[in-house]
C-alpha cells in the first residue's frame, strides 16, 4: 500500500516582487480537496508548483517523504493535471491526442489502446474519438482533459479550475465524475465557484494573496466564520447605504421593499431574521472586498 | 517510438506544414523540368534545324558523342581539331545558314571547350577565347593538365593578381597540389544526366534547407503557443523522453524528406538524360569544372554534395528547433536558419563580402556552393595543414548539429511554465 502523504512545507514563488505563493504549508491525503480563491490568489501557481512545471523559490513539495522535484519522473509518474487553460492540438483526433498522452505518461501501445477506451467511456466521449480536437466544443474539450487527466491513473489528481467556461449541466456532469475518481487518490480541485467544491471536496482551502487563510471542512469553515447570514427588508433608496456599511450577499427587489441578504457578526437592523451560514457565505467574508467593487462594498 | 510517430503526425497534420511540403515538391519539379527541359536544360539542334529539349534532345547527344568518348590524347585532339576546321571552312559556303557549323560541332562541344581553355596561359576568361581551338595546330595542341597547372601558377604568383595576397605560400602550393593530382589523361564522354542532377541538387539543397526548417519550427514553440506544455511537462516523460522525441522526430523527418526528394530528383533526372558518365571526371565538363580543385567524378561529386547537403538540412532543422525551444517563437524558429544562409548568400553574390571576410566564408551557403563549377577557392590552414574550407564545414556541422541537439534538449527538459 503506496504511502500517500503530499506535503508542502514553507512554500513559496516568486515573480519579480510578485509574490504570487507565500510561506504556505499543509499535507494532503487521500481525498478530495477543494482550493478556493479569487483570480489571482496564487492558486494556479500552486498547482503548477506541485505538478513540476514551476520550480519554487523556496520551501519545498514532498511525495511519502522525498522531494518531488528529485524524484523527478518517478513523481510525474503518479500525476494526473488538467491545467486551466487546457490547450489541445488541433489536428489530431481525440483518440489521437489521447495515445499520444498515453505515450508520454509511459503506457505500452497495448496499455493505451486499452485505456484510451476506458477513459473515453469514463467521460462520455466514445462516440466522439475520431473528431478532430479543433471542432470539440469548451464542454468537450474538458472531458478530454479529464480522460488525459486520468489516463495513468494517477495517485495525485490536479484539476485547475476544470469547470470554467462549462454550462450547468456540464458542470454538474463533471462533479459526478470527479467524485467517481476521488476514491483512493489525493484530488486537489482549484476553483473560484464555491458550489464546485462545495458538493464534492471533503477538504477545503481558502487562498488570499499567495497564503492559506482558511482550512477544514465545509462545517468546519462555516463554524469558523465570523459572520453570519440575515436577512433584511430594507426601503429601496436605502440599498445603497446598505452596501457601503456591509457585505451584502444578495439584493432581491421587491415592489415596495428591498430584501438583502447581509453578512455581518450581529444584526445589521432591528427585525433582521438570521439564516444558515453557507460556504458562499464564507467565501463572501474572506473575499468580498476583492470580488465586489474597487469601493470595497462586498458586492458579488 | 510511439512519441517519435505522434511528433512527426503533428507536422505532417499541419495544414500549414502541408503547404509547405506541396511548396517543396512543387518547387522541386520545376527545378526538375528546368534541368530537363527549361532553359538550363539539355538542347540539341538536329541537321533539319529543329532544336530538341530533354530526353530527345539527351539521345542524340549521347549517340553522337560516343565517336568522342575516350581518353583525350593527342590522337583524339588531332581528329576534333581537323573536323572544327573543316566546319570553320565549310561554314563560308553556307552563310545563309547561322549555325551550320554549331549543328556539325556539337557533339565535340566539350573538346572543344577543353582546347579552348588550355589553349592560352592566363587564367580570367575572355571574350575571344572562345575561339581559341580553331587556331590551334597539330603542333600547338596544348597538354591540358600542364596548361592548367601553368594557369594557375601565373594566377598565383602574378603580382598584379588578386590571387597573389590573397593567399599564403601553403596554400598556393596546395591549389596546384590539387591541380597536380589530375590524371594526365582526361576521358571524355556523355555525362548530362550527372551534370544536370547535381545542378539541380544544388538548388533544392538551398531552398529546401529553408522550407525544412520552416516545417520543423513549430515542434518545440507550439506546445506553448497552444497552452498544450503544462499537460506535456507534467507527464512522466514530458521532459527527457518527449523532448528527446521531439528531435528525433524533426530530424527523422528532415532526413525522411531530404532522402526522399533528392534520390527522386536525381533519379528522375538521371532516368531521362541517362545514367552515362559517372565515372567520367567532373573535368570531362570543363566549362563548368576548369578551376575546380576538386579531382572528382561525376558519380563521387554528386554523392559527397547529396551528403554535404544532408548535412546543411540536419543542420538548420537543428538551428530551428533550438530556435523554438528557446524562444518559444515559431515565425523566429523558422526564420533564424532562412536568413543564415539568403543574407551571406545576397552577400556574396553582390560580391559585398567577397574574399573580404575569413568568416563569411564559414556561413552555410559555401558548403552548398563549393562543387558548384569554377567557384572561388575558398581554403583554410589548420596547424600548418591548408585544406578547403568544405572539409572544416562538414567536420563543424557535424558536430555543431550535435551540440545544437543536446543544447536544445537540455533548454526544453528545464523550462518552466507559469
Amino acid at each position: 500500500m503506496l504511502f500517500m502523504e503530499l506535503k508542502i512545507t514553507n512554500l513559496s514563488k516568486d515573480f519579480r516582487k510578485t509574490k504570487a505563493v507565500n510561506q504556505v504549508s499543509y499535507t494532503f491525503h487521500s481525498g478530495v480537496y477543494g482550493l478556493l480563491g479569487i483570480n489571482g490568489a496564487g492558486k494556479t501557481t500552486l498547482m503548477r508548483m506541485l505538478t513540476t512545471l514551476l520550480n519554487p523559490t523556496s520551501g519545498e513539495i514532498t511525495w511519502a517523504g522525498e522531494d518531488v522535484f528529485k524524484m523527478d519522473k518517478a513523481y510525474r509518474k503518479l500525476l494526473g493535471y488538467l491545467p486551466q487553460d487546457f490547450g489541445v492540438y488541433p489536428d489530431f483526433s481525440v483518440q489521437d491526442y489521447l495515445r499520444y498522452i498515453a505515450a508520454l505518461k509511459n503506457l505500452t501501445p497495448t496499455e493505451a489502446k486499452e485505456k484510451v477506451q476506458e477513459v473515453l467511456l469514463l467521460t462520455g466521449m466514445t462516440q466522439f474519438k475520431g473528431k478532430k480536437m479543433r471542432t470539440l466544443s469548451g464542454g468537450m474539450k474538458r472531458r478530454a482533459g479529464i480522460a488525459q487527466a486520468v489516463l495513468n491513473d494517477p495517485k495525485i489528481l490536479v484539476l485547475d479550475e476544470p469547470t470554467a467556461g462549462l454550462d450547468p449541466s456540464e458542470r454538474i456532469r463533471f462533479r459526478n465524475l470527479i467524485s467517481e475518481l476521488a476514491a483512493d487518490r489525493i484530488v486537489l480541485l482549484s476553483t473560484h465557484i464555491v458550489s464546485d467544491v462545495e458538493s464534492v471536496a471533503g477538504q477545503i482551502i481558502l487562498m488570499k494573496e499567495g497564503r492559506f487563510v482558511a482550512t477544514g471542512t465545509t462545517e468546519e469553515l462555516i463554524a469558523a466564520c465570523p459572520d453570519k447570514g440575515w436577512l433584511c427588508n430594507v426601503p429601496k433608496d436605502e440599498v445603497y447605504a446598505y452596501h457601503q456599511k456591509y457585505r451584502v450577499a444578495n439584493v432581491k427587489t421587491l415592489s415596495d421593499h428591498a430584501q438583502l441578504r447581509i453578512l455581518s457578526q450581529d444584526a445589521p437592523m432591528p427585525g433582521a431574521v438570521p439564516e444558515e451560514t453557507s460556504l458562499e457565505d464564507v467565501f463572501l467574508s474572506y473575499f468580498g472586498e476583492r470580488s465586489g467593487g474597487e469601493d470595497g462594498n462586498g458586492m458579488v | 517510438m510511439a512519441m517519435v510517430w505522434y511528433e512527426i503526425k503533428k507536422i505532417l497534420l499541419r495544414p500549414s506544414c502541408q503547404i509547405a511540403l506541396l511548396l517543396l515538391l512543387a518547387l522541386s519539379s520545376y527545378i526538375c523540368y528546368q534541368e530537363v527541359y527549361g532553359d538550363e536544360g539539355v538542347e540539341w539542334l538536329t541537321e533539319s534545324g529543329e532544336w530538341l529539349k530533354g530526353p530527345a534532345a539527351a539521345r542524340e547527344m549521347r549517340s553522337a558523342q560516343e565517336e568522342w568518348s575516350g581518353p583525350l590524347d593527342q590522337a583524339m585532339m588531332e581528329k576534333a581539331l581537323e573536323v572544327l576546321k573543316r566546319y570553320e571552312e565549310e561554314e563560308k559556303d553556307h552563310p545563309e545558314d547561322i549555325d551550320y557549323r554549331f549543328q556539325r560541332i556539337q557533339p565535340l562541344m566539350d573538346i572543344r571547350d577543353m582546347l579552348n581553355l588550355a589553349g592560352k596561359d592566363y587564367y580570367e576568361w575572355e571574350a575571344d577565347d572562345f575561339f581559341i581551338a580553331e587556331t590551334l595546330t597539330p603542333e600547338t595542341l596544348p597538354n591540358v593538365r600542364e596548361q592548367r597547372i601553368k594557369q594557375l601558377e601565373n594566377y598565383l604568383y602574378d603580382e598584379s593578381s588578386l590571387a597573389y595576397s590573397r593567399f599564403s605560400q601553403n596554400e598556393k602550393e596546395y591549389l596546384l597540389s590539387c591541380y597536380e593530382k589530375m590524371d594526365e589523361t582526361i576521358q571524355m564522354g556523355y555525362a548530362q544526366g550527372w551534370s544536370h542532377a547535381f545542378d539541380a541538387g544544388y538548388y533544392v539543397i538551398f531552398y529546401g534547407s529553408i522550407i525544412m526548417a520552416f516545417l520543423v519550427s513549430g515542434l518545440f514553440a507550439n506546445e506553448s503557443r497552444r497552452k498544450t506544455d503544462a499537460v506535456y511537462f507534467s507527464t512522466e516523460h514530458g521532459r527527457k523522453k518527449g523532448s528527446a522525441a521531439k528531435l528525433t522526430a524533426g530530424f527523422l523527418l528532415t532526413t525522411a524528406v531530404y532522402w526522399a526528394l533528392m534520390l527522386t530528383l536525381n533519379g528522375l533526372i538521371l532516368s531521362m538524360l541517362g545514367f552515362e558518365g559517372g565515372d567520367l571526371s567532373i573535368l570531362a565538363e570543363p566549362m563548368d569544372n576548369w578551376r575546380c580543385i576538386f579531382n572528382l567524378t561525376f558519380r563521387q561529386r554528386s554523392l559527397l554534395s547529396l551528403l554535404d547537403g544532408y548535412i546543411i538540412w540536419m543542420l538548420f532543422s537543428g538551428v530551428a528547433m533550438l530556435v523554438s525551444a528557446s524562444t518559444r517563437s515559431e515565425s523566429l524558429a523558422a526564420t533564424v536558419p532562412a536568413l543564415l544562409i539568403l543574407i551571406p548568400n545576397a552577400l556574396n553574390s553582390y560580391g559585398i563580402t567577397q574574399g573580404s571576410s575569413f568568416w563569411m566564408n564559414f556561413f552555410p551557403d559555401k558548403m552548398v556552393r563549393a562543387y558548384v563549377g569554377n567557384s572561388p577557392y575558398v581554403l583554410v590552414e589548420i596547424f600548418g595543414k591548408v585544406m578547403p574550407m568544405l572539409y572544416v564545414q562538414r567536420f563543424l556541422y557535424t558536430v555543431l548539429i550535435v551540440v545544437l541537439t543536446l543544447v536544445c534538449w537540455q533548454i526544453y527538459r528545464r523550462k518552466q511554465v507559469r
